[in-house]
């Protein structure tokens, strides 16, 4: 089974968000909504009155990455090294991030991209198949979600930390992506039952998390067919590291290319 | 609302293990006066009437300018402290929202204060600190200038006195040192473990490394490392002390939440069970595994499959050179013995309520709740069921041995259940842990109850005892974790502080020893978990 869909599991009445009282509160909220109705995306990411956004952005984020754990679940039955030795999405092959680069390293990138290391240019490719891109990146933003350095608090964001989003958002936008074109049936059994990449992309698109020219899964998504194609630059578009805006590995936030 | 785990029977009517209650107001500790009855830290007495002692040495204290320990110790929560001449209480309720919690020390018996003050004039300093405090109150009002202005000359004295005094110990440097040693030991956080996005219901320790292992809400399993976070003497290193530390795993593959947590040093591998009615084996990664290294699906080692509904608890026989196994409690109402080293068919036994000889109990089912092996007599497993009963079965028959009448208090619901129960290492004792506040002791052969209190201000939800046996150390939902010295009969509880802060009407959830160093682990309904050290 997929998702907790025990009868007796919580069943307490639904509560409203001002009558809880916890610095957990929108998380509780957000959960309690859900489990009344997921199908709702527009009801589940619209903001309750007189609540941050931000924070909500931030609950759902978190959400997110809990339920896409068990996403990854069914789709480590069958991504792994052999059939996906790289994280791919049709014609998008993506780079892990969440490796702390040695300065030496320079990534693979048609637009000939390079850092220099005492003058010696090397190009070096992400060993991550999809998988350990999909896990590493799940990884690295729950991390970075939890981190106390970014976020300290539950009712409060800090302004620097708000450009995370886009980035994280971005990422797991990817595990859909990759999903959607190789794993079509996972992807469509999760998704009839848990309604969360719905949910994702609403989100994405009242708060302007991901940019409309990165989201490549079709609308009428469910469809087979593609009903349209999304045009690449170049054969092989690389999403490179030096590109991010925000790093997902704490421990080394001075990166130069950054 | 009580995000508790709910009822888990699928299928028919019996009453769930945790169903919710509809609570508004939240409990914090530290706003609420203590329980008049058995829980006595020194701290309530502090405020009630002013102890001379703990008052005395707080007085000395501030009047040489140290507020270190002083602090938390005299912020009782009641006295509008005109008496002290000490800076406000520190934020320790749960509330506090993005409160630090890094090296909380709470010390709200003002043990640490407890200084001998040495010699025949101890009675007299104490009198002249009460009036030297009479002409702090005194000050504010000054009626009779020159009573006050000779306080405050006695006062001065007074405290060359002590300057001169404290020159003297300072010279003879050992007997600071001893004073110091007078300091008892507490415990306080070291490392404060972040990457959880839900609750964590279980932590568990190694029993010989610094790594541990928790489960949580969100349907994973983590394993943390803590080995290269500490320097050679087993204290925290400077770098860990400042990093965000990372889980070195993360397990996923269970598909609800995961209830319970055990490690096996010897096999090297990890135990969980979860909601979705399976228990999974995980190996442990090996030692130089890197934290984002490749997905190695051959640290999925088994899923054990045979509960039909949520499993809430599993231990691990204690001791693991005897036999590998492992015993579940489930919410279909069946305690199964698996054997982990057993390669195809590791089901090795499964009892209802009334044993495996008998008859079904007809329409009610008896959920068991907790359970634990008897290190005193390991022929015994003891578990306990909703309905405030303790079981204690033969592990291999798996017939009724005794049943402990533990409910005194319970009341056809799960308001009074019990919640976790332990078998002592040492002694033939099984306490137990109550939804109702309480802990119980029971003697393990005779069944009886020995002592019974109200522990904490709201349900017990965890219980350990220390590899000593000395201490017991209890966690609830009310945000508080509590240690008990056991050894005497009065029970006193030695030290209490926050854990964490409460979600859905929780608080903390697991609280677990070290079985070799003086470490102490729990993860609560904040998505954390908290290491703790023991030392001055």
């Amino acid at each position: 089974m997929m998702l907790p869909n025990f009868q007796n599991s919580y069943q307490w009445p639904f509560i409203s968000l001002d009558q809880l009282d916890s610095s957990f509160s929108l998380q509780e909220y957000l959960q309690a909504l859900i489990r009344k109705d997921r199908e709702n995306v527009g009801a589940l990411v619209a903001l309750p009155p007189g609540q941050d956004d931000e924070v909500w952005q931030y609950e759902h984020l978190r959400q997110l990455c809990l339920e896409l754990n068990h996403f990854v679940v069914q789709l480590e039955t069958e991504c792994n090294r052999e059939t996906c030795p790289e994280m791919k999405a049709e014609e998008w092959l993506y780079l892990c991030a969440a490796h702390q680069a040695p300065q030496s390293v320079c990534m693979i990138c048609p637009a000939q991209r390079y850092t220099y290391h005492s003058n010696m240019a090397k190009l070096v490719s992400c060993q991550c198949c999809a998988i350990d891109y999909i896990v590493h990146t799940l990884d690295g933003a729950s991390t970075l979600l939890n981190s106390n350095r970014f976020f300290p608090s539950r009712i409060s964001i800090p302004e620097p930390s708000l450009k995370h989003y886009q980035s994280i958002a971005r990422r797991l936008y990817r595990i859909f992506a990759h999903a959607w074109f190789h794993h079509r049936e996972v992807f469509e059994s999760y998704e009839n039952e848990s309604f969360l990449y719905a949910r994702f992309l609403h989100l994405s698109r009242q708060y302007k998390l991901v940019s409309q020219q990165l989201i490549i899964i079709p609308d009428g998504k469910l469809s087979s067919t593609t009903s349209r194609k999304v045009s690449a630059v170049s054969p092989v578009m690389v999403a490179s590291p030096i590109t991010e805006t925000a790093p997902v590995s704490l421990a080394n936030d001075t990166r130069a290319s950054e | 609302m009580r995000e508790r785990e709910a009822a888990a029977a699928a299928a028919t009517t019996s009453q769930g293990n945790f169903p919710k209650s509809n609570r508004n107001s939240a409990i914090f500790v530290g706003s609420n006066p203590q329980p008049a009855n058995i829980i006595t830290p020194p701290a309530s007495t502090l405020s009630q009437s002013l102890s001379k002692t703990a008052a005395a040495s707080a007085a000395l204290l501030a009047a040489q300018g140290k507020t270190r320990s002083a602090t938390p110790a005299t912020a009782s929560p009641t006295t509008p402290s005109a008496q002290h001449p000490l800076p406000p209480p520190p934020p320790t309720t749960s509330n506090s929202a993005g409160a630090s919690e890094d090296d909380e020390m709470i010390d709200p018996l003002g043990a640490g204060d407890r200084r001998e003050q040495g010699g025949a004039d101890g009675p007299e300093r104490a009198l002249l600190q009460e009036r030297e405090r009479d002409a702090d109150m005194e000050e504010a009002v000054p009626e009779n200038v020159d009573e006050v202005a000779m306080m405050v000359s006695a006062r001065k004295k007074w405290k060359q006195q002590q300057q001169q005094l404290q020159k003297q110990q300072m010279a003879q440097g050992k007997k600071e040192r001893t004073a110091m040693e007078h300091q008892p030991r507490m415990w306080r956080t070291k490392f404060t473990l972040r990457s959880h996005l839900d609750t964590v219901r279980s932590v568990a320790f190694h029993s010989t490394e610094m790594v541990i292992i928790s489960g949580s809400e969100d349907g994973t399993v983590k394993l943390w490392n803590l080995k290269s976070s500490l320097d050679r003497d087993g204290g925290v290193s400077k770098k860990a002390a400042h990093q965000d530390i990372e889980p070195n795993i993360t397990y996923r593959g269970h598909s609800h939440m995961v209830t319970s947590v055990a490690l096996s040093a010897e096999q090297g591998r990890a135990y969980s069970a979860s909601l979705d009615s399976t228990i999974r084996v995980w190996r442990m990664p090996p030692e130089g595994r890197e934290t984002y290294a490749a997905v190695d699906p051959s640290l999925n080692l088994a899923s054990y499959v045979g509960h039909t509904d949520a499993i809430w608890d599993i231990r691990l026989f204690p001791l693991p050179g005897v036999s590998h196994l492992l015993a579940s409690a489930s919410a279909d109402g069946t305690i199964k013995i698996w054997d982990t080293a057993a390669g195809s068919s590791p089901l090795k036994n499964s009892w209802s309520y009334t044993g495996v000889e008998g008859a079904s109990m007809g329409g009610v089912r008896h959920i068991p709740t907790s359970l634990d092996f008897c290190p005193t007599d390991l022929k015994k497993l003891a578990v306990s069921y909703t309905n405030s009963i303790i079981k204690v079965f033969d592990v291999e028959t798996g017939q009724v041995v005794t049943t402990f009448k533990g409910d005194e208090t319970y009341d056809n619901t799960s308001a009074t259940q019990i919640n976790r129960i332990v078998a002592h290492t040492t002694m033939s004792l099984v306490i137990s842990g109550h939804e109702d506040r309480h802990i119980r002791f029971f003697d393990l052969n005779s069944g009886s109850c020995t002592f019974s209190m109200q522990a904490h201000l709201d349900g017990v939800t965890s219980l350990d005892v220390d590899p000593s046996g000395l201490t017991l150390v209890s966690g609830g939902h009310d945000s508080s974790i509590r240690l008990w010295d056991i050894s005497s009969s009065a029970r006193t509880c030695v030290q209490e502080f926050t854990g964490h802060r409460r979600k859905g009407d929780e608080g903390v959830l697991s609280v677990r020893y070290h079985q070799s160093l003086p470490w102490m682990v729990s993860g609560g309904a904040d998505g954390i978990v908290k290491v703790y050290q023991h030392g001055v």
